[in-house]
């Protein structure tokens, strides 16, 4: 049995350690993977998946760090670039293992998915937002396009149209803007209708709190869920909150673990820190990833999203790193 | 004879400058590193360089007062523009940063023990000032306009400086321009517009790279805690340099060697960046102080002051800030013309 096949049986059956898989893919991704092998010079070599050296998220905007020739990469999906100037890509051969989790952990989320929807996120072919939403749903249309913008007039007519349950995956943003519209009566959705929300405002304002929304979408739209997702563009693996704001469940595949972010050391469970991942799933670029998102991971494994690490001002010039990043 | 009144009060104000105490400096540098910071940035602030200064204004008509808005940094930098205006007998506020007020405090404090008027606020009200001298973003200079239109505004907007060398053969040489260099790095630890986001070489950079190293490594003063936001940024940087050139680390400090292409205008504590020289590297650059040593062709650029490597961080007195005149923002009535 290869190390694929090991992997997708993880993912598919819970068959394997977790630990065990996650080791052999950091060995066999350091010796594929050019980038992560330089980054991990220095490393002393983990003896658990927790040393595995995770990789910031903004070296995806400098470097392919694939575990192939990326020059063969069949799969290219960005990151929305919406709160820094250059894009992040993750690059892959095939989506075979992100499909497999992503419908997996929804389900075991979810309980089921509506076979109808209303898409409030972008499909553009470099989405992997779109890409995850497309496979839950092949039928759904999208009524946030790069011609059209947001057209919250279509729909809410597409979901005042609903004849079955609807899976509606929305940015928070979208639906902050598609609840500044529609009927001022409530309209019901046929249950069994999930609404999911991923993703903050992305940099820009937004005019409700994350309770306000959820609230608001629950009083114009009764008979949908409301669900939150968790999901990243450097990572093949979603976790899934049973409402924004409840603690987000990773899968099994996933490891989480909260890091000092001056340092980027571990710190015990249950301490505030910056998230950093540890996905089987991401087969074809690195496993380990850290991000710019502070959370805590609670004992059961659940993990509480605390917004973006706040930008550090340069102090003597007023500039953010974030805003400094941007303007590269 | 009577002296000018602007000698008087220099003497006021250098008086006041040696009061500063441990009060005054950064709490969130090593002490050790912000004494010496402070003891840099007042020695060129010498009674005679300031009242030969503020003697400019004889027979212009100044404004009888000014607010400084000071922005979060560099801790000593409202000290030779708060020294400035009140040898020219301006009636100064410091508009403190309400995260670091300390220094503009005790200044304050020092100055009106000497019986001048130098009062500090970190509120928003500017009320009644004839003129603004501001240093931070643009968005502050912009609030400034909307919200005291009848000041006199003179705003500093982001800068940056950067160092262009030419690698000399003699390792002592080599050496003594790593020493340099690791100073313009250190002081300040790499805060504010004149600490150096990156070091452009000619010749041969590795030499460098491990003078740089070895003269970081010895420095006196610990580096302050790492600001927690800045953390990732440091790890993305030393991963790009690991990945793509060569990084040099200690444990307070790295010598990275990126490409041309990864110039990023940020300067983070103790992280000195070597990047190859390539004509026009500088042209994109807001500079506001280049560094540079016996270069064959000196770069292209728009720095509105150079000096040589060791001294980015030692602004001279008197000098104009980013090509401003910092006495003609304090004065009513427009300058002379010279044709």
């Amino acid at each position: 049995m290869t190390l694929d096949d090991e992997l997708r049986a993880f993912i598919t059956t819970d068959r394997g350690r977790f630990e065990d898989l996650a080791l052999r893919l950091f060995a066999s991704q350091r010796q594929r993977n050019p980038d992560y092998r330089a980054l991990c010079a220095e490393a002393p070599s983990p003896t658990r998946w927790q040393e595995i050296p995770p990789v910031p998220v903004g070296l995806f905007r400098d470097l392919p760090l694939t575990s192939f020739p990326p020059e063969h990469a069949r799969v290219l999906f960005r990151t929305s670039g919406t709160t820094v100037g250059k894009r992040g890509q993750c690059r892959a051969l095939d989506t075979e293992l992100y499909d497999l989790g992503a419908r997996r952990h929804a389900l075991v989320c979810l309980g089921g998915l509506p076979a109808a929807g209303v898409a409030l996120v972008p499909y553009d072919a470099d989405s992997s937002l779109g890409h995850m939403c497309r496979d839950f749903v092949p039928s759904m249309p999208t009524f946030l396009t790069p011609e059209r913008g947001l057209d919250l007039e279509g729909a809410w007519q597409a979901l005042a149209q609903a004849t079955e349950p609807l899976f509606v995956p929305t940015t928070a943003f979208a639906l902050d803007a598609l609840l500044d519209e529609g009927p001022a009566e409530p309209l019901p959705l046929p249950a069994g209708s999930l609404v999911m929300v991923t993703g903050g405002g992305k940099g820009r304002p937004m005019r409700r709190s994350e309770a306000e929304l959820v609230g608001q979408t629950e009083a114009r739209l009764p008979g949908a869920r409301v669900v939150g997702e968790y999901g990243m563009t450097e990572l093949s693996s979603q976790l899934w909150s049973e409402r924004p704001g409840l603690p987000y469940l990773p899968p099994p595949w996933l490891g989480v673990q909260a890091l000092d972010p001056a340092s980027g050391l571990p710190l015990p469970p249950g301490s505030e820190g910056l998230l950093a991942f540890v996905d089987l799933a991401n087969r074809w670029t690195v496993l380990a990833i850290e991000t710019q998102d502070l959370g805590v991971v609670d004992v059961d494994g659940r993990v509480q999203l605390r917004g973006r690490l706040p930008g550090a001002l340069l102090r003597g010039c007023s500039l953010s790193a974030a805003e400094a990043l941007d303007r590269r | 004879m009577k002296p000018p009144p602007e000698l008087s009060r220099a003497r006021e104000v250098v008086r006041a400058l040696q009061r500063l105490g441990d009060d005054a400096l950064d709490p969130n540098l090593d002490p050790g590193l912000a004494r010496r910071c402070l003891d840099l940035a007042r020695a060129p602030l010498t009674v005679e360089a300031l009242a030969l200064e503020a003697s400019r204004a004889r027979g212009r008509q100044p404004l009888e007062s000014v607010g400084i808005v000071v922005a979060q940094g560099v801790f000593t930098a409202p000290l030779e523009w708060a020294a400035l205006y009140a040898t020219m007998g301006l009636r100064v506020l410091l508009k403190a940063p309400r995260e670091q007020a300390e220094t503009c405090r005790a200044l304050a404090e020092a100055m009106r023990a000497e019986g001048l008027p130098v009062q500090v606020s970190t509120g928003r009200d500017l009320s009644g000032l004839e003129a603004l001298v501001a240093f931070g973003g643009e968005q502050t200079a912009v609030e400034l306009a909307q919200g005291w239109p009848q000041a006199k505004l003179q705003s500093f907007g982001h800068r940056v400086s950067a160092a262009w060398v030419q690698v000399p053969e003699a390792p002592e040489a080599i050496a003594a321009l790593g020493q340099a260099l690791a100073w313009d790095h250190l002081l300040y630890d790499g805060q504010g517009c004149m600490a150096p986001v990156a070091v452009f070489v000619e010749g041969d950079r590795l030499a460098l790279a491990d003078a740089l190293h070895l003269a970081l490594s010895e420095a006196p003063w610990p580096r302050a805690p790492l600001d927690p936001a800045l953390g990732p940024l440091w790890r993305e940087r030393l991963g790009l340099a690991r990945a793509l050139g060569q990084a040099r680390t200690g444990a307070q400090h790295a010598v990275l060697l990126l490409p041309a292409d990864q110039l990023l205008a940020l300067a983070l504590p103790r992280m000195a960046v070597l990047l190859p020289a390539v004509p026009d590297a500088l042209l994109s650059l807001p500079l506001s102080t280049l560094a540079l040593n016996a270069v064959d062709a000196p770069p292209q650029h728009h720095a509105p002051r150079t000096c040589l490597p060791g001294q980015m961080q030692l602004p001279p007195f008197p000098r104009r800030h980013d090509g401003v005149d910092m006495v003609e923002c304090v004065l009513a009535d427009p300058p002379a013309r010279m044709d």
